[in-house]
């Protein structure tokens, strides 16, 4: 047996001494199936009766669904779509993460299309795109979420940027018009508008205000910082429902927790939440510890449950008691300051983050700024949001500045905190 | 790459007054420069002279370069309007070194050999020309096309090879003059300035070892590219070698930590009335005889702000038109101060003016671009002769001060949609001979040369696009807008000039507040109001704070812009702006309206 063989073979171990056939966390809601979607997806029922009430009614609706990165916007809005795919038979169901450099049209176009597999129109469209329906080709710049496999979700891959048509609102309402042939109901999500500049996105939005307004049904995903009220519900008009989804509350972590761990168990080895077993290898007491550090963000408890477990599988703990948690929690401060992807410039950032502790377009002076050799605020923003995509940093939900702490994903920042709360 | 062939003597004289008796003032700096001269050894050896554009520093360096020659002591002088690289300056150098007899051999074989090298590239490029034919006048020709080859054809040495080599990139270049040229060969035309540095310093220790040498660099400013350069220079200099740098800013030497240590550094102050009062007298005397009228040298020097270039540049139009009936002026209008300048001007030549004050440099094919008009030469010719033109290795440029002002005052005076087109077309003609050096530097600019224009027309794009985006702005063009001033930003990002920075910054914040983006605009704002504070403009600070006030209240947040508003009233009221006033009261009122209405 080679040494490989047997490293395998005792983490299998482990995982199995665990009652789990497989680490269940996922950073992505769009890399789970749907079946796996279902078994995770926890709370947000207000929000979801919000939306589902919306498709109860004959005019179609624009509805965005808006909140900070890692809240669970693309779990949400997948899980819509699951159900109308299920209960809603006459509706056809579609979900594209808007690929860069992509405007709206062109984003809508392609999603329909390949939901649209026997149409010779929609196929030809694809081809223009330079696309196939179902299996996109190779493709090494961009990386976004796309395609619905059997009804609404698929592996994350990486995509190359789609050829725009030459009139892609014209071409989408063309093949609109034969969808509504066919269903009574056309459902479009185009996700991960955060991931642009919100100035873009609005541009995006403004091109796309016909297109919008036309004969299908629009769910959009956005940021809260620049898709404020103002300029979507009130200036446009462009939305009949903003949707905020906000962090869960701990009960919902907890529930979402047991979930994640029951879905990587046998069918029948899975727990209620009130069972202190539902959350092996963690005790209650860990669990709890690791439920409340991810501060309701479903990213955040991926992201920790994760770290935890391939620690406490690396160190063979049977269970993860609060001296493993913490090893785990130290293990996940390494590895998301050294992912791959980041620069020195990002580092400087960071570290002047971590030593101010917040930092905002209103606190920062310029003696800050030389240490990272700008003179403005704006020049650093992308790297701080880059720094928020890499679970590093948050923006705190402010419009009086755009400010940024370190998540409590950080071990350093949790200790800080609880030094100033001693202090207090 | 290729250097000036002006004769040294006769650039010298292009420069000078017609005679030299008119030089008032600088009674600091003459004496100083005696002395070093005359000092058995020297403590420090380099004199760093700096003011603003037209306060008299070109003066000054051609008053030290006449004294040098009065007492027989070598020197050399170089200028950054017309030498762009290490190698055009030091083949200046060399040049007026040769009138006092001095020889540098080294230098002047490598810098000969140099010169066959780029001889046998233009007779390969020639041959290719003459083997391409005629196709390209058979193309059609738009007006963008038409400005990308005038931009390309100012470019000395760029020009034709540019036009030539199509789309081959640099690697295959240098394949393609490995056809014909050694290996040493090929470095030394893509590098000249190591090996011509390297041969003029030693044999600058031959000559300094018996005799005190003098270096002039005159308008440092646009040499900045060559930073890197003239320090390496500077230190590597004989200690027997005084080195006169003379810019609008001091030199970026920040890689030379001590180089303060050595240097005398001197501001040139704008001048007293007194000294105006004789400097227009003086040359009022020499250019046209006798004494001219008290009224029109206090109207001279009244509006000449005590920049001397400006009262010479005067006096020299008004007796050159025939003009003598001056009025007071009122000093702080740039349009007025412009207007008495080119009073009597002839109608004829405004097309061309205006196409100058757009143009960092010109020559004839570029004005007749400019102006539409097909035939420049007489205006070009007279151009030539105006006292605030220079001519230089790219053709003529108007004097930056001047070029600033008549710029400014076509802006005023010009049809908006007019003002308009040429800035539109100046954008293009800017990006298009960036394009085409960008394109050719990594085979054509190791040397430095290319760096320094670029960054010319760089910082004129600059400019342009920052205006051509506020234009935009104000038609509501918002999108358009934003693209050129994040353009102006960009490329002002890298220089040192916060001001115009924060101005542009300012902008950006103002259209993201229009368009409603208002995370963006509100950090924008700050943005510019750090810097605005950093530089000490109060209308800029209070600008900002007016523009977070209003967006505060747009967000909700009336007690943050209560007492942004607030902030910038006190600025407004010490600055006496009762119009700024009005309009923060107006929209202090709006606040106060809301915050009555809010709840306890």
């Amino acid at each position: 047996m080679s040494e490989a063989d047997r490293i395998f073979d005792e983490l299998t171990t482990t995982l199995s001494r665990w009652g789990l056939h497989e680490i269940p966390f996922s950073e992505s809601a769009s890399s789970l199936r749907q079946s796996q979607l279902r078994d995770v997806f926890t709370g947000r029922t207000q929000e979801l009766r919000e939306i589902l009430t919306l498709f109860q009614g004959r005019e179609r609706k624009r509805i965005l669904v808006y909140g900070w990165v890692g809240i669970g916007k693309t779990a949400f809005i997948l899980e819509v779509l699951s159900v109308l795919q299920r209960k809603a038979k006459d509706t056809l169901a579609t979900y594209i993460s808007l690929p860069p450099e992509t405007d709206l049209a062109t984003a809508a176009l392609n999603a329909l299309a390949r939901e649209m597999e026997d149409d010779e129109w929609a196929q030809h469209q694809l081809n223009l795109m330079g696309l196939r329906p179902k299996k996109r080709p190779v493709h090494k710049t961009g990386k976004g979420k796309a395609g619905i496999s059997s009804i609404g979700i698929e592996a994350e891959e990486t995509t190359v940027p789609v050829a725009a048509p030459q009139f892609p609102t014209l071409s989408f309402e063309d093949l609109l018009e034969r969808a509504l042939k066919k269903y009574s109901r056309v459902v479009i999500a185009v996700d991960d508008l955060d991931k642009q500049d919100p100035a873009r996105v609005r541009e995006l939005l403004r091109n796309a205000q016909g297109m919008l307004k036309g004969g299908a049904w629009f769910m959009l995903t956005g940021h809260p910082s620049g898709l404020t009220r103002d300029i979507l519900t009130r200036d446009l008009g462009l939305f009949d429902l903003a949707i905020e989804l906000k962090p869960v509350d701990q009960p919902t972590t907890y529930r979402m927790l047991v979930n994640y761990l029951n879905s990587a168990r046998p069918k029948n080895a899975r727990r209620d939440p009130d069972d202190p077993l539902a959350v092996r290898p963690f005790t209650p007491e860990t669990a709890r510890v690791l439920c409340e550090r991810s501060e309701g963000v479903p990213r955040w408890l991926n992201r920790l449950g994760s770290y935890v477990l391939l620690k406490a599988a690396t160190i063979h703990a049977d269970l993860i008691t609060p001296d493993v948690l913490q090893q785990g929690l130290e293990y996940a401060d390494q590895q998301l300051r050294g992912q791959t992807g980041l620069t020195p410039e990002d580092y400087y950032v960071l570290d002047l983050v971590l030593e101010k502790g917040t930092l905002s377009d209103a606190t920062i002076t310029l003696a800050d700024m030389e240490r990272l050799k700008v003179k403005e605020f704006s020049e650093i923003l992308p790297i701080m949001e880059k720094l928020v995509q890499f679970d590093l940093l948050r923006r705190l939900p402010s419009e009086r500045a755009a400010e940024y702490e370190p998540t409590p994903l950080l071990v350093g920042k949790q200790a800080e905190r609880k030094q100033a709360e001693k202090t207090d | 790459m290729r250097t000036s062939k002006t004769s040294n003597s006769s650039r010298v004289r292009n420069n000078l007054p017609p005679r030299p008796d008119p030089f008032v003032n600088r009674e600091e700096e003459i004496p100083l420069f005696r002395d070093w001269l005359t000092a058995p050894t020297l403590s420090k050896r380099l004199l760093v002279i700096h003011g603003v554009g037209g306060v008299g520093k070109s003066a000054l360096l051609r008053m030290f370069h006449l004294h040098c020659k009065s007492v027989r002591v070598p020197v050399a002088l170089a200028s950054g309007d017309e030498a762009k690289s290490a190698v055009e300056i030091l083949s200046n150098w060399a040049d007026d070194l040769k009138d006092d007899r001095v020889t540098l051999s080294s230098f002047s074989k490598t810098f000969k050999h140099y010169g066959a090298i780029q001889a046998k590239v233009d007779e390969k490029v020639r041959k290719m020309q003459e083997a391409r034919g005629k196709v390209m006048e058979a193309e059609s020709r738009d007006f963008a096309k038409t400005l990308i080859e005038t931009a390309v054809s100012v470019i000395p040495g760029v020009g034709p090879l540019a036009s030539m080599l199509g789309g081959i990139g640099a690697e295959a270049f240098v394949d393609w003059l490995s056809n014909f040229l050694s290996k040493p060969d090929v470095d030394l035309l893509l590098d000249p300035a190591k090996k011509l540095t390297a041969g003029f310093l030693a044999d600058i220790v031959q000559v300094a070892d018996k005799t005190r040498i003098v270096l002039m660099l005159d308008s440092y400013e646009q040499m900045s590219a060559l930073d890197n350069w003239t320090s390496h220079l500077a230190q590597r200099l004989h200690p027997n070698v005084i080195f006169v740098i003379a810019g609008r800013t001091v030199p970026n030497w920040g890689e030379w930590h001590g180089w303060l240590a050595y240097a005398q550094v001197a501001e040139l102050k704008p001048m007293s009335e007194e000294n105006m009062r004789t400097l227009v007298r003086r040359y009022y005397a020499t250019i046209r005889g006798g004494e001219p009228a008290p009224k029109q040298v206090e109207a001279i020097i009244a509006f000449s702000r005590g920049l001397p270039m400006v009262a010479t540049s005067a006096v020299r139009l008004w007796t050159q038109y025939g003009v003598e009936d001056f009025q007071e002026v009122k000093t702080e209008l740039v349009s007025d101060l412009v207007d008495r300048l080119l009073v009597g001007v002839p109608q004829e030549m405004w097309p061309g003016l205006e196409a100058a004050s757009m143009l960092p440099w010109f020559n004839e094919e570029s004005l007749r671009t400019f102006t539409g008009q097909a035939d420049v030469s007489s205006v070009y010719n007279e151009l030539r002769r105006f006292p605030f033109v220079r001519s230089r290795a790219e053709g003529l440029a108007l004097h930056d001060a001047v070029r600033e002002m008549i710029r400014e005052y076509v802006r005023l005076h010009t049809e908006p949609q007019q003002y308009q087109t040429l800035l539109e077309h100046a954008i293009i003609y800017y990006r298009a001979t960036i394009a085409k050096i960008e394109e050719y530097k990594g085979a054509l600019d190791l040397s430095g040369e290319i760096d320094a224009r670029e960054k010319t027309l760089r910082d004129a794009l600059g400019d342009a696009a920052f205006e051509l985006g506020l234009l935009y702005s104000k038609q509501d063009r918002w999108y358009d807008a934003l693209r050129l001033l994040e353009e102006s930003l960009a490329i002002r990002r890298q220089n040192d000039n916060l001001r115009t920075r924060a101005d542009t910054i300012y902008q950006i914040a103002r259209v993201h507040h229009l368009m409603g983006n208002l995370d963006k605009a509100r950090i924008h704002y700050r943005d510019a109001l750090r810097l605005y504070q950093h530089t000490e403009n109060p209308q800029g600070v209070a600008a900002c704070e007016t523009g977070l006030g209003r967006l505060m209240i747009q967000m909700g947040f009336v007690d943050d812009a209560v007492r942004e508003l607030d902030s910038a009233k006190r600025i407004y009221r010490q600055l006496g702006d009762n119009r700024r006033i009005a309009e923060v009261e107006e929209v202090l009122q709006v606040a106060n309206h809301i915050k009555e209405r809010q709840p306890a």
